[in-house]
């Protein structure tokens, strides 16, 4: 996999943190969506970000997609400063998520949608495309490769040519896990990954994301309610709540915080 | 029977021009899930194109056939960049009502520059050759083979390039295109110079088989072939080029076995009685593949 020209950053640049959110508040009208919020996220790191529901989980993961630019401050990736880049950009960057409800494309092949990721990598222009001339050609055809080689190694090669609806659950959680990492990112969000499965497909996909994280050298933030996943895997555990981040630490830290208890259990016991 | 093979031959005539232009309204509701009422005006403004390019500028038939088609791409870019990017985020019927709205400046525009009806001369030398009995003419065969040609390049440019896969997938989903990397609005924009650039080759088409143009034609050209992509499933491009085929079928056939006033009446009664059975239109499902 070739890194998409100068605007790929290496996981190591900038020295420091891979993803750093620095007093980030977003309102939707007059909600206080995140107010002030604070975490780093270092290279290499397989990190969670846990609170009830309600919390502002998925609203960091469009803040730093792009979806939506943040009221007040900054969010830095490999020392770069993202906030308010359009979504094609910060793609295009290293930054790669899936969704809580699965988003795929659910009329386009299992292929066609890895081979959709691919577009930030690939440099045709559109009218080379529509002419189809011939490095065009060959960019399609390594893209088209290396789509079933990605599809191969994961598991799902065998349904390569099948609408992507009509894949079983747990394979569309995974094609979607794969259409992101085909945009070969440094960073990947995942909001929860685990939704839906039950214990013996949690355990599938933990190794699943783990295999992927090692075979890309990933980043992993992910969000997630199924606390087995999250305290299994996690090294790192961001807790949010009402819009604030009340714990930051490893899973031990994080499990015995009392503000933690409060928040899940209604009391500190 | 000759008699009906004629008809039938008149019949790929008329629905290669609606399909060209039905095309247009398919392609744009499928990225953008909106129907753009000013592409038969766009057709429009590719017969007046040709209309230029024959008589003022005294081209023959391929460079007018491509100096509609750039034309009116360069329109339909425009327009797009213009009128409709801005209300994207928009309701629905805000870009409905502009599209509308677009149409009608496109008509007085044209309207303010040709007062009068123009009268194109042929633009290729008119005969028509007998195959088994049937007369067929340079103009027929132009129009169906160069129609032929451009919906194959379309189906090719769809279905085997990544800037069609781009296309597939904004229509499958647009909120999540930008996360691949896949810049949105260079593809919306294609989307409206391809769509354009066919309506421009049907304006050139519709010219040669109807000579006396006026800035209006695009009205009820235009919602035939809006009702041709209804008749096979908006958003579907295959639908949109066999409801054309059809609806020129039903017209011509009408006109030629029932007294010709019945052609529209017959025509948009099948509408009806097709979208009271099949809502969605032949080829479209409530999920169907669009673009």
């Amino acid at each position: 996999m070739t890194a998409p020209g100068n605007l790929k950053l290496p996981p190591q640049a900038g020295g420091g943190a891979a993803l750093e959110l620095k007093d980030v508040t977003h309102h939707f009208g007059g909600l206080r969506a995140l107010s002030g919020v604070n975490f780093a996220v270092a290279p290499g790191e397989l990190a969670g970000i846990i609170g009830p529901n309600g919390a502002g989980k998925t609203t960091v993961f469009n803040l730093i997609t792009g979806v939506y630019k943040p009221s007040i401050g900054k969010i830095i990736f490999h020392g770069r400063e993202i906030t308010g880049m359009r979504s094609s950009n910060i793609t295009e960057l290293g930054i790669a998520r899936t969704f809580q409800n699965i988003r795929l494309f659910k009329e386009l092949t299992v292929l066609d949608n890895v081979r959709a990721a691919h577009y930030a990598r690939m440099k045709v222009n559109p009218l080379e495309a529509l002419f189809h001339s011939g490095r065009h050609r060959s960019e399609e055809k390594r893209v088209t490769e290396e789509s079933r080689d990605l599809l191969e190694r994961f598991g799902l090669g065998g349904s390569a040519g099948e609408i992507s609806k009509n894949l079983p659950y747990g394979s569309q959680r995974r094609l979607e896990i794969l259409r992101a990492a085909a945009t070969n990112p440094s960073l990947i969000l995942l909001d929860e990954p685990a939704a839906g499965m039950h214990p013996g497909e949690v355990e599938q996909l933990m190794s699943f994301i783990l295999e992927l994280k090692k075979q890309f050298s990933l980043t992993v933030l992910l969000i997630e309610h199924q606390m087995r996943l999250v305290m299994g895997m996690c090294s790192h555990i961001v807790v949010l709540d009402f819009g604030m981040v009340i714990a930051d630490g490893g899973p031990q830290q994080v499990r015995s915080d009392a503000g933690v208890m409060k928040a899940y259990m209604g009391s500190a016991k | 029977m000759i008699y009906f093979f004629q008809q039938a031959l008149n019949a790929a005539q008329l629905g290669s021009v609606y399909a060209l232009i039905a095309l247009g309204y398919t392609m744009v509701y499928g990225v953008l899930s909106m129907i753009n009422f000013a592409h038969g005006d766009f057709f429009m403004v590719g017969a007046f194109l040709c209309f230029v390019g024959v008589v003022v500028l005294q081209l023959s038939f391929i460079p007018v056939l491509l100096l509609a088609m750039a034309g009116v791409t360069m329109l339909g870019v425009a327009t797009e960049r213009v009128a409709y990017r801005p209300l994207r985020n928009a309701p629905k019927a805000s870009a409905i009502i502009t599209s509308l709205g677009v149409g009608i400046f496109l008509e007085h525009f044209t309207l303010g520059l040709s007062p009068y009806p123009k009268y194109i001369p042929p633009v290729l030398p008119s005969f028509s050759f007998n195959a088994g009995g049937v007369s067929v003419s340079t103009f027929q065969l132009a129009t169906i083979s160069i129609s032929f040609i451009l919906m194959l390049a379309l189906y090719l440019v769809v279905n085997k390039t990544r800037v069609g896969l781009a296309m597939r997938a904004i229509s499958a989903d647009r909120g999540i295109v930008p996360l691949m990397g896949v810049p949105v609005d260079k593809i919306i924009a294609l989307t409206f110079a391809l769509g354009s650039g066919l309506g421009g080759a049907a304006g050139v088409m519709y010219a040669m088989a109807y000579p006396v143009i006026d800035p209006y034609i695009g009205i009820i050209i235009g919602w035939k072939a809006f009702i041709s992509a209804v008749i096979g499933g908006i958003g579907n491009i295959r639908g949109a080029v066999l409801g054309a085929y059809i609806l020129g079928t039903v017209e011509i056939m009408t006109a030629a076995f029932l007294p010709s006033t019945y052609r529209d009446l017959v025509a948009f009664s099948l509408l009806l009685i097709l979208l009271i059975f099949r809502p969605h239109g032949l080829l479209g499902r409530a999920e169907s593949q669009k673009v």
